[in-house]
């Protein structure tokens, strides 16, 4: 006598299996759905806040150096046009807790970058050229205006800017000049000529960046 | 002979049942790691975007940047390793801690062995100088 497999039980074990197979394909998804999200969130807030600090960013003065004047136009509209942000994608972006951009309520996955805040001052000196014809930059910048008026006794023919020359007229200088200095050393103009310079001859503008750390979180629900 | 059989249809029911369903408790955990890479991504952010700063901030001194400085001899070295351990304490968050090697040695703390850390690697024209930063 043969066992045999009996009819009704064969079928209620195949119902049985093809509803807990389709359940845990069901539980399955959910799940790899629910890791998915925060991946695709990471992406995206990553590659808006990479955007946001670039040095070629509108609102960047070089790499990771926010302009401070220019966050003032960091609003939602450019971070929907110059950023890429589309419609449907919510961001949220701040500096030191301080919101300078929401979109709508964000509740996504953050991403903090350390960048840093930079200001510029204009700091004007007039030397007064007592003892010599050297005057002191004391804070380093990039560029400096230079204002010539030479007065009766005296004229500038050179500017050296340490040691490096930058202005020259064999006639005297006379008028406003652009120079570039470096801004990875301090920079002492030294005026070269004839005469005796007096007090108000000279008029040298500048504005050294000052910078502050901040952190810039960018927050983005996909 | 009127033995009582049992099913072996049941029993392999059964056993099939208990392979779905441990599958099916597997998954309901929850797929592991996505906690960690988040960590790990924002670190490596961490130290890549202070090391961004640092290749383009003025020496205090000579050399084309600060990096480069403390990268380019034992006693630029040790000129510079308090003011570099300084100014990257300045940078980073609050929590986050940090070690910078250089090619003549090392500034911060020492790393420790089984957290997630971030890492960036800079080459200056004196060497590389690497920095790797670990939440606290």
């Amino acid at each position: 006598m043969r066992a045999q497999a009996e009819l009704p039980a064969l079928a209620v074990a195949f119902v049985l299996l093809t509803s807990t197979v389709v359940a845990g394909v069901v539980v399955a998804n959910g799940a790899l759905t629910a890791a998915e999200r925060p991946a695709d969130e990471q992406r995206l807030a990553t590659s808006l806040s990479d955007r946001l600090v670039a040095d070629d960013a509108p609102h960047t003065a070089r790499e990771n150096v926010l302009d401070e004047d220019a966050l003032d136009t960091l609003d939602e509209a450019a971070i929907r046009e110059l950023y890429n942000v589309p419609e449907g994608t919510e961001a949220r972006v701040t500096l030191d807790g301080e919101t300078l951009v929401e979109t709508a309520s964000v509740t996504g996955t953050t991403v903090e970058r350390v960048v840093l805040v930079e200001r510029r001052s204009t700091e004007l000196v007039r030397p007064d050229f007592d003892r010599s014809r050297n005057v002191l930059l004391p804070r380093r910048a990039a560029n400096a205006t230079v204002t010539i008026d030479a007065q009766e006794g005296g004229t500038i023919e050179q500017v050296y800017a340490n040691d490096r020359l930058v202005l020259a007229n064999d006639g005297g200088l006379e008028g406003t000049f652009t120079v570039s200095l470096s801004s990875f050393e301090t920079t002492t103009l030294r005026f070269e000529g004839t005469g005796v310079l007096e007090a108000e001859s000279v008029q040298i503008e500048y504005e050294p960046p000052e910078t502050t750390r901040a952190i810039l979180r960018v927050n983005v629900d996909g | 002979m009127d033995r009582a059989q049992a099913s072996i249809t049941a029993i392999e029911t059964a056993v099939g049942l208990l392979l779905v369903f441990g599958v099916l408790f597997a998954f309901s955990l929850g797929v592991p790691g996505a906690e960690d890479n988040r960590a790990q991504a924002q670190l490596d952010v961490y130290a890549t975007d202070v090391t961004t700063l640092l290749s383009n901030e003025s020496p205090r001194h000579q050399d084309q940047t600060r990096l480069a400085e403390v990268a380019a001899s034992p006693e630029a070295f040790d000129r510079e390793a308090d003011e570099l351990d300084r100014r990257i304490e300045q940078l980073l968050p609050e929590n986050v801690m940090f070690r910078v090697e250089t090619r003549h040695g090392t500034v911060g703390h020492p790393l420790p062995g089984d957290v997630p850390t971030g890492e960036a690697t800079v080459l200056t024209t004196n060497g590389e100088v690497t920095l790797r930063v670990w939440y606290a």
